[in-house]
C-alpha cells in the first residue's frame, strides 16, 4: 500500500476540515480525489505530504507513520504538483535545475531528464523564459516538469488539467499513463476535471464538507449502483415513446431526454419493436454508459452516502 | 557543504542577481559610507582652519588619548577618531541593513510568492534550510561590507597619508570588526528576520520589525561620540562572544522549533 488513511480527521482552530477518513492508494493504481471547493481535497494532500499532521488516526506513506516535520525521506518519493507558484525570476531551466537538485538528481541526469520533458511537454522554446513570462498554461506545464522530474513513487497532481489546452491535456495523461504502466508510479490527483476521468483512473474517493462519501474501485462503483442497463431513445414523440417504456420499466426524461433501464440486455429490442409497431420514428437507441460524473453527482447531491454504498456491494 | 543548503544559497544567489532594482538598493549606503563620507572627511582634512577648530572638541579626545597612536599630531587627533572610531560602528549598518532586506526577502518571500509550500514539500530538512537562507544573506552582506572597507581604507591610506604623514587604516578594531564580530551580528539580523517571519505576511514588515537592530549600533555611535562607551578592540571581544552564544541559541531553537504546519496555515 502506497497511501494508508486510518480513521483520519483534522481540526483547524475549532473546525473539523476532515472528519474521520478512510482510503488506501494502491501501488501502480490512480486515485482520484474528488470534491467540490472547500470539501478537504488541499488538507489531505497536506497530510499525505505531512505538511499537517493528523488530529486523530493514522497517516502511511509507503508503509510508515508520517508526521509533521520528519519526514524527508518519504518526500523524497513524493512528486507534487499544486497550486504553489515557481520561481518567478528565474528561467524555466533554472527552476528545474533547483528542483532536481534538491531531490538530490546529478547534474547530468537533471539535463537528460530536462531536455526529455521539455520535448514531451513542448517547452524546448521556453527553456531560457522567465517564469514570470510564461502563461498559466505554461507555468502549469513547468509545474507538472518539477513534480515528475526526480521520478516519484508517488505523485501527487492537484487539478493538473487547469489552464492546459485540449491537446496539451491529452499529451500530459498520456505521459501520466506511461508513469503508471513503465514505472508503476502511483498517481493522486485532486481534479473538478470529471469528463473522461474512468478512462485513465483506478480508484476514487469523493470528499464533502470534511466527510467520505465513496470511495473504490471506480467501475466497480458505478456498476454497483447502475446494475441495470440504461438506453437513451430519440424519437419524435417523447411523450408517447416514455409511457411505452414505462410499460417494460424504470423509464424517465433526464435533461430533456428519454432513459429507460433494462434489466437484460436484449430488452431493448422488445422495446424498440413496441415503439415501431406504435408508429413512431426512431431517429436513435444508445446504450447510456455511466460515468465517474454521473457518480460524483449522485453522491454530492446527497442521494448516496457511504453509508448507504455499503448496501450496493 | 550539504548539497541541500549550497542548493538553496545558490538558487537566493540567482534571485538577487536577477533583482537589478534590489542590487542597486543594497549598494547605497556601502557608496555614502565607504566613498562620499571619508572623501567628504578627508577633504576637510586637508582645510587648516578646520583641523584647527576641530581642537576645541578636546573633551572627545580626552576619551580616546589612550588609544590614539602617540605619532598622530595634535590637530589632526579629531580627524583620526572620527575616520577609525566614529565610523567603525557605522559600518556594521550595512552588513545588517542588507542582510536585513535579503533575508527578508528570501526568507518572509517565500511565503509572500506562495513558493514556501513547494519548498516543504520537498527533502530538505529545517536545518538545511535555515542555514541555506542564512548563508545566502550573510555572504553577499559581508562580502559587500568589505569590499566598502577596502575602498574607503584605501580611500583613507592614499588621500590620508598627507595628513596623518602614515598609513593608518586598517587597526587591530577594524579588521576583528570585519572578520568577527560583523558576521557575528549579521547572523543574528537574519535570525531575527527569521524568527519574526513565521508571525508577518509581508517582507516588508519583516523588515521594519528588524530594522530595529540598527538602533543599538545608532546608541553605539552616540556613546562613542560622547565618550560614554569606546568601541574599542575588547568592547568588540566582548561584543562577540556575547553574540555567538546567542546566535548559537537562536539557530538551535529555530531549527528545531520550525513547525511547517503553523508556516503553511500563516500563509
Amino acid at each position: 500500500m502506497i497511501v494508508n488513511f486510518e480513521n483520519v480527521s483534522k481540526k483547524i482552530g475549532s473546525n473539523y476540515i476532515l472528519e474521520n477518513i478512510n482510503f488506501d492508494i494502491k501501488k501502480g493504481h490512480v486515485f482520484a480525489l474528488l470534491g467540490p471547493n472547500g470539501a478537504g481535497k488541499t488538507t489531505t494532500l497536506r497530510l499525505i505530504t505531512g505538511l499537517l499532521s493528523a488530529t486523530n488516526g493514522e497517516v502511511k506513506v509507503f508503509g510508515k507513520k508520517i508526521s509533521s516535520n520528519k519526514n524527508n525521506k518519504i518526500r523524497q518519493n513524493i512528486g507534487i504538483q499544486n497550486d504553489c507558484s515557481l520561481y518567478e525570476k528565474l528561467t524555466v531551466n533554472q527552476n528545474l535545475k533547483f528542483w532536481g537538485k534538491l531531490y538530490g538528481i546529478d547534474s547530468n541526469k537533471i539535463k537528460d531528464k530536462i531536455n526529455e520533458l521539455t520535448n514531451i511537454f513542448k517547452m524546448n522554446n521556453k527553456l531560457n523564459s522567465k517564469v514570470s513570462t510564461l502563461s498559466k498554461g505554461m507555468k502549469q506545464k513547468v509545474l507538472i516538469m518539477r513534480a515528475i522530474m526526480h521520478e516519484p513513487r508517488l505523485l501527487i497532481l492537484d487539478e493538473p488539467t487547469s489552464g492546459l489546452d485540449p491537446q496539451m491535456i491529452e499529451d500530459v495523461i498520456s505521459y501520466l499513463d506511461v508513469l503508471v504502466k513503465k514505472f508503476n508510479t502511483s498517481i493522486l490527483m485532486a481534479t473538478h476535471q470529471l469528463q473522461g476521468l474512468e478512462d485513465f483512473v483506478d480508484d476514487i474517493a469523493i470528499i464533502n464538507s470534511g466527510k467520505l462519501m465513496l470511495n473504490g474501485n471506480a467501475k466497480k462503483l458505478i456498476n454497483n449502483r447502475w446494475k441495470n442497463y440504461v438506453y437513451e431513445i430519440d424519437s419524435d414523440h417523447n411523450d408517447i415513446a416514455l409511457n411505452i417504456c414505462l410499460k417494460y420499466g424504470n423509464s424517465y426524461i433526464k435533461n430533456g431526454k428519454l432513459l429507460t433501464e433494462c434489466i437484460k440486455r436484449n430488452e431493448i429490442s422488445n422495446i424498440s419493436k413496441a415503439l415501431f409497431d406504435y408508429g413512431l420514428n426512431i431517429y436513435g437507441i444508445v446504450e447510456h454508459k455511466h460515468t465517474i460524473k454521473d457518480m460524483y453527482f449522485e453522491t454530492i447531491k446527497g442521494e448516496m452516502n457511504e453509508y448507504s454504498y455499503k448496501n450496493y456491494i | 557543504m550539504n548539497i541541500h543548503i549550497k542548493t538553496i544559497y545558490k538558487k537566493e544567489l540567482l534571485e538577487i542577481k536577477q533583482d537589478k532594482p534590489l542590487i542597486a538598493s543594497l549598494l547605497a549606503l556601502p557608496l555614502i559610507l565607504g566613498v562620499i563620507f571619508p572623501t567628504i572627511f578627508l577633504s576637510l582634512g586637508y582645510d587648516k582652519s578646520f583641523l584647527l577648530s576641530t581642537e576645541k572638541i578636546s573633551p572627545m579626545i580626552k576619551h580616546f588619548s589612550s588609544i590614539i597612536p602617540n605619532d598622530i599630531n595634535g590637530h589632526t587627533e579629531i580627524l583620526y577618531i572620527i575616520l577609525m572610531y566614529i565610523f567603525l560602528p557605522l559600518f556594521l549598518i550595512i552588513p545588517i541593513s542588507i542582510s536585513n532586506v535579503i533575508s527578508s526577502s528570501s526568507f518572509v518571500g517565500e511565503k509572500e510568492n506562495k513558493t514556501i509550500e513547494g519548498l516543504l514539500n520537498t527533502p530538505i530538512t529545517n536545518k538545511e534550510l535555515v542555514f541555506g537562507k542564512i548563508l545566502s544573506s550573510v555572504i553577499p552582506s559581508i562580502l559587500i561590507t568589505w569590499i566598502s572597507m577596502f575602498i574607503y581604507g584605501i580611500l583613507i591610506d592614499v588621500f590620508g597619508f598627507n595628513i596623518f604623514n602614515k598609513i593608518i587604516f586598517p587597526n587591530f578594531e577594524w579588521i576583528f570588526m570585519a572578520l568577527i564580530l560583523a558576521p557575528m551580528i549579521t547572523i543574528l539580523s537574519i535570525q531575527l528576520v527569521i524568527c519574526i517571519s513565521s508571525r508577518v505576511k509581508t517582507s516588508k514588515s519583516a523588515q521594519s520589525v528588524a530594522i530595529v537592530f540598527i538602533f543599538p549600533i545608532v546608541a553605539f555611535v552616540i556613546s562613542q561620540a560622547s565618550g560614554l562607551l569606546i568601541f574599542g578592540i575588547w568592547m568588540e571581544i566582548l561584543l562577540s562572544f556575547i553574540i555567538l552564544i546567542i546566535n548559537i541559541i537562536i539557530f538551535y531553537s529555530i531549527t528545531t522549533k520550525i513547525d511547517r504546519e503553523k508556516l503553511i496555515l500563516n500563509l
